[in-house]
């Protein structure tokens, strides 16, 4: 098994979504299964799993207020643009020292993640 | 003075129907009050000492002075649905109030020198505590050392508390599984007990007495292997240090010093969509809102009051005991008895039979005379 774990943004629409996986490929596919087309992760990170799941749960605390509400029900959804949540993201990696690094953009799961490079 | 003429105010509401006394009585002690929470009862513990500067309980002082300690060190109670997302803040007051004065100052002090940027998880308290106590035990200090060696730890293997503590439920539980083949619940000794297993798994130091090692034995390997192929944990790296908001927002400071009309009630009621959604339930269900079922007041003596055994719980003997402690009891806290009056006069008690008993039987003992 290995250690790798990852952190991802997810658009399918015009609101961003984030989460974890041990799998991002199949991840991915559930995503476009339900969506019926081809979700895209604007940003994928990897690294230490205990960080990624850190990571996950920093944000929904420092976005507590940011999550999209509909008649009193929180979704999974922020009301923010990609570039402030990918904002959020960075600072609370480089400012906590998560041991996580972006390595991919624009991930889909036709695209082969062993092509990912720093970003 | 005769018991049975004295008179008690009693709220009432009129009906022979029986099946509606029970359904009140179920309601008024169970699921249609709101008990008051743990940081309410701290709150008013808090607010009677700084805001009336009234010293003359003790619990109040202690509790008074421990919130200090915590405000010191940038940690503040809230309650559990309010500002719970800001560094500094936790809502287990009943953990809280179990830590000494010494164990709060390391705690909270630990928490805010290394993980000022986030909420006090509920561990922190758990773990200062039971290492405090057994290093008291053996004599020996808790070094600054191992401290700052415990936040390199939690900060480089799992990024804050609240992750750790969900690491090691995870392992304790499969922990508990291999040895005893069933889940076991938590047990909150393991916070300390596995982070200094760790520690010496990794290499540490410094002296941690034995008693702290040799619980849950093997516990560790039970960890995530992202963690356990770690060679060596990094040292503690510094996390810039934000203002906290609620330095402004805390509510235990001299209290809120606001009092507001019940419109600011029904202007938030009317912005929530749950409420708008009942009030429209009731609407569709032609709900007619009849004024004249609304409950009256009325003195009544004692002796018109009856006890439905079948309603009522029996009497708790100690409970009223209690009622009449010295340092608590005072006429001007007792409750409002809550009757039903049926059409042939009887007041048949839904609420209340507990005060109801205590004033007669101190009728009896002459404590309450002319």
């Amino acid at each position: 098994m290995t250690d790798t774990y990852y952190f991802y943004i997810v658009m399918p629409f015009d609101r961003p979504g984030f989460g974890i996986a041990q799998d991002i490929k199949d991840r991915s596919q559930k995503y476009s299964s339900h969506t019926g087309k081809l979700v895209n992760f604007p940003f994928i990170y990897a690294g230490h799993r205990p960080h990624a799941k850190a990571l996950e749960r920093a944000i929904k605390t420092v976005m507590a207020d940011k999550i999209w509400v509909v008649e009193d029900w929180r979704t999974e959804w922020l009301d923010v643009t990609l570039s402030e949540l990918k904002e959020t993201v960075d600072t609370l990696i480089s400012e906590r020292h998560f041991k996580l690094k972006c390595i991919m953009k624009d991930y889909d799961f036709t695209k082969d993640l062993s092509n990912s490079v720093d970003h | 003075m005769n018991w049975q003429d004295f008179e008690v105010p009693v709220l009432y509401i009129e009906t022979d129907n029986l099946a509606f006394a029970r359904r009140a009585f179920s309601i008024v002690n169970g699921k249609g009050k709101k008990k008051q929470t743990a940081y309410q009862k701290l709150r008013n513990e808090v607010n009677v000492v700084r805001i009336d500067g009234d010293t003359t309980d003790e619990d109040e002082v202690i509790t008074e002075r421990k919130v200090s300690i915590a405000e010191k060190h940038n940690c503040y109670p809230v309650e559990a649905f309010k500002y719970k997302n800001y560094p500094g803040t936790f809502s287990n007051i009943a953990t809280f109030k179990t830590l000494s004065d010494e164990e709060l100052e390391l705690a909270c002090g630990w928490h805010d020198k290394y993980f000022h940027f986030v909420p006090l998880h509920v561990s922190c308290f758990f773990m200062f505590r039971d290492i405090h106590r057994v290093f008291k035990s053996a004599k020996r200090p808790f070094t600054d050392k191992l401290q700052h060696d415990m936040a390199s730890m939690i900060q480089q293997l799992f990024g804050d508390l609240q992750q750790y503590q969900e690491s090691v439920t995870e392992a304790f539980r499969k922990w508990h599984r291999t040895k005893y083949e069933y889940d076991g619940a938590w047990n909150d000794e393991g916070y300390a007990v596995a982070l200094l297993q760790l520690y010496k798994h990794f290499g540490g130091t410094e002296y941690v007495p034995a008693s702290l090692l040799d619980r849950f034995d093997d516990l560790i390997s039970f960890f995530d292997p992202a963690i356990l192929n770690i060679k060596q944990f990094d040292d503690y790296e510094e996390v810039v240090r934000r203002p906290n908001p609620m330095k402004n927002l805390n509510e235990l400071k001299g209290g809120i010093g606001k009092t507001v009309t019940l419109l600011d009630r029904v202007e938030k009621l009317e912005d929530t969509a749950k409420w708008r959604k009942a009030v429209e339930r009731l609407k569709n269900e032609g709900f007619e809102f009849d004024l004249n079922r609304m409950p009256s007041v009325a003195q009544v003596k004692l002796g018109d009051i009856l006890i439905d055994e079948d309603i009522q719980r029996t009497l708790d003997e100690l409970h009223c005991s209690n009622i009449i402690n010295p340092k608590t009891f005072d006429p001007a806290l007792l409750q409002i008895l809550v009757c039903i009056k049926t059409s042939d006069g009887k007041f048949i008690s839904i609420d209340g039979q507990h005060t109801a008993s205590v004033i007669a039987g101190l009728i009896v003992a002459g404590i309450i005379h002319d």
